[in-house]
């Protein structure tokens, strides 16, 4: 009981069923057996090298988030890098669809918008709650 | 932001890890508070000064600060 509640505290638990979800979905999408087992093998290293990261400041950062409020802040500014690393390649890719003539590049304009909805949306919420 | 909680811990001749527990944090996060890597949120910081029975200013100083406020202790 307790190394099933140590999984789920360190992530790992939530990586294994990402890595089934990942394996069945694939299979079902008629992905060759060895990709399939391949994306869900790359999940499940990833669970274990939270479990057993040992010492690492790091990847106890990864596995626990939310264990204080500095961890928390440093996952809130990683999100935020991340977020900006992202947008920045999908304006890049939106221009160079734009630029080769394509009038509707898909998905970059999809994704341009949702991201642009989900910052006024999520900037309005923490406006209003101070 | 300086601080004096490197001085105030070892003077309660408690490790990083001690106080770390006593206020709910990680001992990396004591840690990076005393290298003035890490600037705590208001209630950790209210939290530590409660804990050392100093006020926050006394505590917790702007650089150009460093031997003005000594009369912070309670």
């Amino acid at each position: 009981m307790m190394r099933v509640k140590s999984m789920v505290q360190h992530g790992t638990a939530q990586a294994v069923v990402l890595a089934v979800v990942v394996f069945v979905v694939a299979l079902a999408g008629h992905v060759p057996l060895g990709l399939a087992a391949a994306l869900g093998a790359i999940m499940i290293a990833y669970g274990l090298l939270l479990l057993l990261g040992g010492r690492s400041e790091f990847i106890s950062a990864l596995a626990r988030p939310s264990e204080d409020e500095r961890t928390f802040a440093v996952h809130l500014r990683a999100s935020a890098v991340a977020g900006n690393v992202l947008v920045a390649v999908i304006v890049a890719a939106f221009l160079v669809e734009l630029a080769r003539g394509d009038q509707n590049p898909q998905p970059w304009m999809q994704l341009g918008a949702l991201f642009g909805v989900c910052y006024l949306a999520a900037a309005l919420w923490f406006v209003r709650r101070g | 932001m300086r601080n004096r909680v490197r001085e105030l811990r070892a003077d309660h001749g408690l490790s990083q890890g001690d106080l770390a527990q006593r206020l709910g944090v990680s001992r990396q996060t004591v840690n990076a508070i005393e290298t003035e890597r890490y600037t705590p949120s208001l209630p950790l910081a209210l939290g530590l000064a409660a804990f050392f029975e100093v006020s926050v200013e006394y505590l917790f100083f702007a650089p150009q600060h460093t031997n003005g406020n000594t009369g912070g202790k309670t």
